[in-house]
């Protein structure tokens, strides 16, 4: 469904992505993991049209670039890491906006674009709250409003972009879930970039680890989040637990710092004297 | 709040408080008429109605030659103000933004100054005086705009207004500048510039009509897209919506309004703030809903604020711009206050 060939993306002349090759089967989820600054929301962005890149990108066997941005909302929706919430809008409202490639220019939503923003609404659980304004909502619940935007479009492939971010446990698990059920139950396309390597791994068919804005690693979850893997490319020493459901669960290690300075510096590290730390003089 | 179930009772409680400014400022005046006979005189006037007005001819006279046209003009001067205020808080996801703060308005006073001072006799031409006058409102919301964004420092919202405030000054200082070297034509601007709905018969309505017409007519055309725009620029991108292309109609609608508003009432402050944010308290903040409301509301605002500026010393009369600015002022005060900043 999503196919990018050799994409490199340079934004003010510094290399920002350099020869991704992807390929995200339709009806499953993809995530792109990988350190700060690795290029996972350039990623996500180039294959929204919303930065100029070099290589190939196909959404649907057709390049997005070829399409006019109105037709490409109908087919990709994307949902931002810091969406821009008007605080007094109404959540109806907010939702309503996802409509936007499906109403003519100048013309006002149908009973078909409401009738759309209702089912949405139900499906995200916030049919009761759809009077509210935004600002009177929870983390979690703004979260479902943005999920439910990006719903009404009625797009075949969503990009979420730390969907779970500034989210307890409880609300990170029920996002993810929701998605995944409606992924599951619609055959929606998903292109995540998530930092909890957990819930990558509990979450996603398949990863793409990026470091430095090249690929380094791609396949199942398995496959990918290896203890040798993220400790190389995070510099964190973790343990990797293999859920018997099949998820992946990533536990760091305490010390993990130290035990890294420790094997650069060559077995040299060695622990304050405990006389030291209390103050008393030997 | 629910739009499609709100709009239409709201819709016509604004119609109905357009009506009721209209007969309180009809019936108001040196020579009082009666309530009922102005509204047989006036519903004798709609078509399809079959009713004849008991008027006489003298208070007949008094009612369409001199009251009426100022009353529709103030209309026409309070909706075209309310609504392009909203338009630029909607365009630039900023809630203090008014055509007065912006300096659109006095973008459009030095225009109309340059027309009236070197036009010779285009002083009198319905379509110079507003086209200039078009001209220096672009030219002044422009200058706010880039001197705006250009901040280093301070909040987004803060600068845009500062910005405007300080073009507003500088436009107005070149504004009264043109207008005192040039001695025939300064009581003309004077009076002009204090901001009144005075009238000679009909001809102030006609001549900002078609310009009101056009304005409101793109202004409502682009409410839902307002709504689009308020989610930022890349996300309202990502909705299909082509956003630049959008600012710069509904800024250009809005401004072409406040132009030919300006070019007839001189500068009437902060209508474009009291209008739409009361209506925001009402019907919640979508503009698909605001911005008609706005509409309808303002003109209802400004005919009883004149009403207001010239029984209160008559009679003498205030200046218009004076009771807006005793209303607005502190309402503006509370706008900041409330904290609608983050909008």
């Amino acid at each position: 469904m999503i196919c990018l060939r050799d994409l490199s993306v340079d934004v003010e002349g510094r290399p920002i992505l350099r020869g991704i090759t992807l390929m995200v089967e339709a009806g499953s989820w993809t995530s792109l993991i990988g350190p700060n600054g690795a290029g996972k929301t350039t990623l996500l962005r180039a294959v929204a049209g919303m930065v100029p890149f070099t290589g190939g990108v196909r959404v649907g066997g057709v390049k997005p670039k070829a399409l006019t941005r109105r037709k490409l909302a109908r087919i990709l929706a994307y949902v931002p890491q810091n969406p821009v919430f008007p605080s007094e809008m109404s959540v109806k409202d907010y939702v309503l906006l996802g409509r936007t490639p499906y109403i003519a220019y100048l013309g006002t939503e149908s009973p078909r674009d409401l009738l759309v923003v209702a089912g949405v609404l139900e499906q995200v659980g916030l049919e009761r709250h759809a009077r509210r304004r935004l600002d009177s909502l929870s983390g979690g619940e703004l979260q479902r409003a943005i999920l439910a935007r990006a719903l009404a479009q009625q797009a075949r492939v969503i990009l979420l972009d730390e969907p779970t971010r500034g989210m307890d446990i409880g609300h990170q698990q029920q996002v993810l879930e929701l998605v995944d059920s409606l992924r599951a139950d619609q055959g929606i396309t998903v292109l995540s970039a998530i930092h909890d390597l957990t819930l990558a791994g509990q979450f996603s068919n398949r990863l793409l680890l990026l470091d430095g804005g090249r690929a380094c690693a791609a396949g199942s979850p398995r496959e990918v989040l290896t203890e040798e893997l993220v400790l190389e490319h995070y510099r964190a020493p973790v343990k990797i637990v293999e859920d018997p459901l099949g998820g992946i669960a990533v536990i760091p290690l305490r010390g993990g710092g130290q035990a890294l300075e420790g094997q650069e510096l060559g077995g040299r590290f060695e622990p304050h004297p405990v006389s030291r730390v209390h103050g008393i003089e030997p | 709040m629910a739009p499609t179930i709100l709009s239409a009772p709201v819709m016509l409680v604004a119609l109905a408080c357009l009506c009721g400014a209209v007969i309180a400022g009809a019936v108001t005046g040196p020579v009082q008429l009666h309530a009922g006979q102005v509204v047989r005189e006036l519903a004798g006037h709609v078509p399809f109605l079959d009713i004849t007005s008991d008027l006489s001819e003298r208070d007949a006279a008094i009612l369409w030659q001199l009251r009426m046209p100022r009353i529709v003009l103030g209309a026409l001067v309070g909706a075209m103000l309310s609504a392009s205020g909203a338009a630029y808080q909607g365009v630039f996801r900023n809630p203090l933004a008014d055509p007065y703060l912006l300096g659109a308005a006095s973008g459009a006073a030095l225009g109309a100054t340059l027309a009236i001072t070197y036009g010779g006799q285009g002083s009198t031409d319905p379509i110079q005086v507003p086209l200039a006058a078009f001209a220096g409102a672009l030219l002044g919301v422009g200058m706010a705009y880039v001197l705006g964004r250009s901040a280093r420092t301070g909040s987004r919202i803060g600068s845009l207004i500062l910005a405007g405030v300080a073009v507003a000054s500088f436009l107005t200082a070149v504004q009264t500048y043109l207008s005192q070297r040039d001695d025939e034509t300064f009581r003309q601007v004077y009076r002009w510039i204090l901001g009144r709905l005075a009238t000679s018969g009909w001809r102030e309505v006609l001549l900002i009509l078609p310009y009101v017409a056009v304005s409101s007519v793109a202004l409502i055309l682009h409410r839902r897209l307002l709504d689009v725009v308020s989610v930022g620029d890349e996300e309202s991108q990502s909705l299909g919506v082509p956003t630049a292309r959008v600012r710069l109609v509904v800024v250009a609608a809005a401004s072409l309004g406040t132009a030919a508003a300006v070019a007839v009432s001189g500068l009437i402050g902060f209508v474009g703030i009291i209008v739409p944010h009361t209506v925001r308290l009402i019907v919640g903040s979508s503009y698909r809903l605001v911005l008609p409301l706005s509409l309808v509301f303002g003109g209802a605002f400004l005919v009883l604020a004149d009403l207001l500026a010239r029984t209160v010393i008559a009679p003498a009369e205030l200046p218009i711009g004076v009771v807006t600015a005793f209303f607005g002022a502190p309402f503006f005060a509370v706008v900041l206050k409330t904290g609608k900043g983050a909008a």
